[in-house]
């Protein structure tokens, strides 16, 4: 790992569209296992929003399921069982219901927070717009935002990334390709991945 | 001699799946106690580095926010000294940065492989 790199290394909030579709969490985690991320942190508060996600876009899993899952998260991330950082200055640029995730951003002092909520994006860039410091929050980036960096940065990591979800998994009828496929849904970017010899 | 930085970026690349390239392309990958070996090696130069961490430092070498690694000490995860002086900082030893990375990553991949076996009995990556 080097400094100079904008996204290999850095520090991540993970809102709770991230936690949920499964496979971007994953992706994230394991590239923070192989250490290409530092460990991403989530409230308590991202984790419970996650988890009502999944428990109604899956009606068929029973709770336990879902509750084992996070506790995996949990094992994974960090910040969770921390308190939620305190109000921060002109916090109001931000929809009162996602001000949590600014604070607690700040509280971490992470380089950048992840989130698909287009809207929160440009909230967070316009808060950061206006602060004579923002400490360490450099932006709000979609998932697919990120996987563009880290490929752009170093695609051999990402694909050993890949390798590694794959390697996971215990089934023999998940190949790299329906691993990489099924990752190319939620984060398109990492199609460039399948022009890399692998 | 190899510096601080060159031996944590050896140390995060032993993390994973490691390989060997010839100068003609030709690859060996390594058995897992070779990659231990390399870990152990490489540990034992960066204890030899003499000077304790700072929090910022410690943070940033165990891939952390800072806050969690105050909250590391402050449980007695990882041990740590005070500089002399009445409001002393707080110093790591590097040793004990190490050793808490090497047991909080195999925990994290232990996690890893409970959610992809959740995953794949789920059905989440064929959604």
């Amino acid at each position: 790992m080097t400094t100079s790199n904008r996204f290999i290394g850095s520090l991540l909030l993970l809102d709770a569209d991230v936690l949920y579709p499964i496979r971007v969490c994953d992706f994230i985690l394991t590239a923070s296992s192989l250490r290409l991320l530092a460990r991403p942190v989530v409230s308590e508060q991202i984790i419970a929003e996650a988890q009502r996600n999944v428990l109604a876009d899956r009606p068929n899993l029973a709770e336990e399921q879902i509750e084992r899952r996070f506790r995996s998260v949990r094992v994974a991330t960090d910040g969770h069982d921390q308190p939620t950082g305190e109000r921060v200055d002109n916090e109001s640029i931000v929809n009162a219901k996602d001000r949590h995730v600014l604070r607690s951003a700040i509280h971490h002092g992470v380089d950048f927070v992840v989130t698909n909520d287009a809207r929160l994006r440009r909230e967070i860039a316009t808060w950061i717009d206006q602060q004579s410091e923002a400490g360490s929050l450099r932006a709000a980036i979609s998932a697919d935002e990120l996987a563009i960096g880290l490929v752009n940065e170093s695609p051999d990591e990402v694909l050993a990334v890949v390798h590694a979800m794959n390697d996971r998994f215990l089934s023999p009828t998940h190949s790299f390709n329906e691993t990489l496929a099924s990752l190319t849904r939620s984060m398109p970017s990492l199609q460039a991945l399948r022009n890399l010899p692998h | 001699m190899a510096n601080t930085e060159q031996l944590e970026e050896l140390m995060g690349l032993l993390d994973g799946e490691v390989q060997l390239v010839d100068g003609s392309g030709h690859t060996v990958a390594l058995a897992t106690e070779v990659t231990e070996a390399f870990q152990t090696a490489v540990a034992q130069m960066l204890a030899g580095q003499t000077h304790d961490l700072t929090t910022e430092e410690a943070a940033r070498l165990i891939g952390v926010s800072r806050p969690t690694l105050i909250r590391l000490l402050d449980i007695g995860t990882i041990p740590y000294r005070r500089t002399n002086g009445e409001r002393g900082h707080r110093r790591i030893s590097r040793r004990a940065v190490l050793d808490h990375l090497r047991v909080d990553l195999a925990r994290r991949r232990h996690a890893l492989d409970e959610l992809a076996a959740d995953a794949e009995a789920f059905g989440f990556f064929d959604e």
